[in-house]
């Protein structure tokens, strides 16, 4: 017991962490989803507050709060689905996709037609119908869009035309299928072209910017070389004292000499002998090598 | 009740077209006459016109209509439905209500001038290009065409407002620039 305990706990471990796993499958021409690529990504808040997993490798950028489209929604709304039964959801649905077959059937033969009812929105509505009918038929009230193994969340998405559809996961019903009632990501190619339309102004702060690292790198380099003159000055100044210093004691070595050579010629000259005039000699005089 | 449509069902039960008419209005619970008045539209075109004001309400109107699919029938002398329409009617709605605001005879009184009017116009054509792609009833065909027809029409429209054909020359380039006299006209 304690064993199984243990075991679940390690599995559940990890699964508040944003380090999530993403799996995206596709349909080759078959009925099996293929694994196309299996990578991991980071959750986190975007600039709007919306959930996104996120990997710049794999240029994945995704919404994982997984919110019903509007048009879904409202649909659920107008056919009043509150009250209704699954069977009852999807045999009304299957009469609207009858229904809507048959109009689009006539609106392609009788142009006169289309001053009523508009051909693209009513193909539309056929397509909303089947993905509605697809939904509910498969959703059922408990399941999720995640499984979890080895204690990491796992997000499996099938690729459809470039959109990540994510994949439903129904416990009671058992079943497995990629959910297109959720909102997809069609800001993508407005964001490409609000990018190449904002590129154009980027020249006028890419100028600033260099302005202002080249007013930084000339402020830096002249606090440099102030520095430096600064430091230059100061070393010229330690070496003019310790020359002169220096210099000092030889000019009073050399009065000395001077004063102690002028007082031996003047003995040798007047012929005396000072005792102390000789000892002085005597200690400026070159030592012996004992 | 709905009768079951099965694959592969034909429409076309009764052999003639009239018949096969009558049978779908039924089906839809459509009346012969509503249909009727519905799919024409009375607006006549002057060939030689020559008001500004006529010409500025035509411009809107084509394009409207041609993304109903309705085409100009000269001896009636208005729109009828002809074909499908190749967009939604909300995309129509706001397109149309953009070419509008260009389209206004306000514009003639004010005498626009062409660069405030460049700009309006990169502005129109951004945000029908984004609407365009965020409108999932209209297919990729027929995108780019769209674009274009609205592009045209508001350089139509920009014509007239802005005074005179030349002006728009700051949105397009010259278009011929081997002009012989050197006039400064463009050769359309």
């Amino acid at each position: 017991m304690k064993k199984n305990k243990k075991l679940e706990d390690n599995n559940f471990k990890n699964i508040s962490s944003n380090k999530i796993i993403i799996k995206v499958y596709k349909d080759f021409g078959s009925n099996i989803g293929i694994l196309k690529a299996d990578y991991e990504a980071e959750e986190r808040r975007d600039a709007y507050n919306n959930l996104v997993s996120i990997n710049k490798e794999f240029l994945h950028d995704e919404d994982i709060d997984f919110s019903i489209d509007d048009v879904y929604h409202n649909m659920q709304v107008v056919l009043e689905f509150k009250n209704k039964t699954k069977e009852e959801k999807v045999k009304l649905l299957e009469e609207k996709i009858i229904y809507q077959e048959k109009l689009i059937q006539f609106l392609d033969k009788f142009p006169e037609i289309n001053s009523i009812f508009n051909y693209s929105d009513e193909n539309l509505k056929l397509h909303d119908y089947k993905l509605l009918k697809d939904y509910s038929g498969n959703i059922n009230g408990s399941g999720a869009y995640f499984t979890i193994e080895k204690g990491k969340r796992i997000y499996s998405f099938d690729s459809v035309d470039g959109f990540l559809i994510p994949i439903w996961r129904g416990i009671s019903s058992h079943t497995q299928y990629p959910d297109h009632t959720r909102k997809k990501k069609i800001i993508i190619q407005e964001d490409i072209i609000l990018k190449n339309e904002l590129q154009k102004y980027d020249i006028n702060k890419k100028v600033g910017n260099l302005i202002i690292w080249g007013l930084i790198c000339i402020s830096i380099l002249f606090a440099l070389n102030l520095w430096g003159g600064l430091r230059i000055l100061q070393m010229q100044g330690d070496i003019t004292t310790e020359a002169h210093a220096d210099a000092l004691k030889c000019v009073e070595y050399t009065s000395n000499i001077n004063k102690l050579y002028a007082e031996a010629a003047a003995n040798k000259l007047f012929e005396k002998d000072d005792p102390a005039i000789q000892t002085r000699i005597k200690d400026i005089s070159p030592k012996e090598i004992s | 009740m709905v009768q079951e449509l099965k694959p592969g069902d034909n429409i076309n039960k009764s052999g003639s077209d009239e018949k096969d008419l009558k049978n779908a209005l039924d089906y839809l619970g459509l009346d012969d006459k509503e249909v009727e008045d519905a799919s024409f539209i009375n607006f006549k075109i002057d060939q030689e016109v020559t008001k500004k004001i006529t010409k500025l309400t035509q411009f809107s109107m084509a394009f409207r209509m041609s993304l109903e699919g309705k085409a100009y029938d000269e001896e009636k002398g208005g729109y009828k439905q002809t074909s499908k329409s190749i967009a939604g009617k909300r995309f129509i709605s706001k397109s149309t209500g953009i070419l509008n605001a260009y389209a206004s005879e306000s514009n003639l009184l004010t005498q626009k001038d062409i660069e405030t009017f460049v700009i309006q116009y990169a502005d129109a054509c951004r945000k029908v290009e984004t609407e365009l792609l965020r409108d999932r009833s209209i297919s990729e065909v027929h995108t780019r065409v769209i674009f274009k027809m609205f592009k045209d029409t508001l350089f139509n429209i920009g014509e007239i407002i802005t005074g005179s054909k030349s002006n728009m020359e700051a949105v397009f380039g010259k278009l011929d620039p081997r002009d012989p006299d050197n006039t400064g006209q463009v050769n359309f």
